[in-house]
């Protein structure tokens, strides 16, 4: 056995409370703001988490019967995400030529596609229920506009032509695009029409 | 249901007990295999072994807490798949960074187990952890207990994700000293 692993092994075994303590969201305690975040680097990556949290602080955890884990839980296929979110999304079935690979959850609230393998993440699709920013970038891009694509109003920020951020609401639900790298505009608006 | 109620089942033989336990803990249990495999059908084959062994040990165990006693058998038996998996080449990336991660603990090279009998280890990681503050423990705890992402723990707490590897390299730091000075070479 690797010596490492066996540390992992060891900790197997820590006591209970330490465990629960860790993972207080599933065991009904009371989580922490979210205060200082820094998002300078890998911002929408973490956004899209941060922002997922934020929807459902009040909805994690201990929910009657079911220990949920408190966190982003992963799902086969977006038919059992939208099953474990209660509504419906659409998404490309790839990014460029990145194809999706992970799709994450949180019941009743929000789903996160990720486009590109775990370590690469080259965009993410966010769509949330509410009509506030889903992004949970709170990056200062250098750009700003707000464009109108078939029947959507589009906020995008970006620096120079790449695009970073792009956000719009439909009224029930929130939508965000993000791409940690930047996308071109012609790059991007393919993904955002096929978001629903 | 409440954990009592289904460790009763488990006692009682009532095979319901399965299924109150999956109702209630698949996603926990899923979340724990998931961040190990990164693979959704280990997972589910992780989760299914999970209550069968929590039939084949309640009783004679009566855990009070099914949560993490469901928990550890989850987490144990996707460590002896991702090694297995490691052993065929197929094993998952993410593991791999948390090992590489505790190699400054404990190196490839050293032969701990000569040194320290698993059981003591693990008396030791808990008293350590025990001493650290609240924030670094739970970090320490999420990061190698539940193998969470930088990320995912950063968000938990409300902490940057640089925030998060810097506190998890000072415990890493404490930790080795701490088993270096309770006399153990590493």
């Amino acid at each position: 056995m690797k010596e490492p692993l066996k540390i992992l092994k060891a900790m197997n075994d820590i006591d209970d409370d330490l465990i629960m303590e860790a993972n207080e969201e599933s065991y009904g305690r009371e989580r922490k703001p979210f205060l200082n975040l820094d998002f300078r680097r890998l911002a929408p990556v973490m956004a899209v988490m941060v922002l997922a949290v934020a929807l459902t602080v009040t909805q994690l955890g201990h929910r009657g019967d079911v220990i949920t884990g408190g966190y982003e839980i992963p799902a086969e296929s977006l038919a059992e995400a939208e099953r474990i979110a209660s509504f419906p999304i659409s998404v490309p079935e790839s990014a460029g030529d990145q194809p999706i690979g992970k799709i994450g959850v949180i019941e009743n609230t929000a789903i996160s596609v990720y486009y590109g393998d775990e370590e690469n993440v080259s965009v993410i699709i966010v769509k949330g229920k509410g009509s506030e920013d889903v992004s949970g970038d709170y990056n200062e891009y250098a750009e700003r506009s707000v464009i109108s694509l078939e029947s959507r109003e589009v906020t995008l920020e970006g620096n120079g032509a790449l695009i970073c951020k792009a956000i719009w609401t439909d009224g029930q639900f929130s939508y965000a695009v993000l791409a940690p790298e930047g996308l071109s505009l012609d790059d991007i608006k393919p993904i955002i029409k096929a978001t629903e | 249901m409440e954990d009592f109620d289904i460790v009763k089942m488990y006692w009682d033989r009532d095979e319901d007990a399965i299924y109150h336990t999956d109702r209630k803990y698949n996603r926990y249990c899923s979340g724990i295999a998931y961040s190990i495999l990164f693979n959704a059908e280990d997972t589910k084959e992780c989760v299914n072994e999970t209550w069968l062994k929590a039939w084949q040990t309640i009783p004679p165990q009566r855990p009070e807490k099914l949560g993490p006693y469901l928990g550890k058998i989850t987490r144990n038996l996707a460590l002896n798949i991702y090694e297995k998996l490691t052993a065929q080449k197929r094993g998952g990336r993410h593991v791999d960074v948390v090992l590489d991660e505790l190699s400054e603990v404990i190196g490839e090279q050293s032969d701990v187990e000569k040194y320290i009998d698993e059981k003591v280890l693990t008396e030791l990681i808990a008293k350590f952890l025990r001493q650290q503050n609240e924030i670094a423990r739970k970090v320490f705890v999420r990061r190698y207990w539940y193998m969470s992402s930088t990320r995912e723990i950063a968000r938990s707490y409300g902490l940057t994700d640089s925030n998060v590897k810097v506190m998890l390299k000072r415990t890493r730091e404490k930790l080795k000293e701490y088993l270096v000075g309770e006399g153990y070479e590493l």
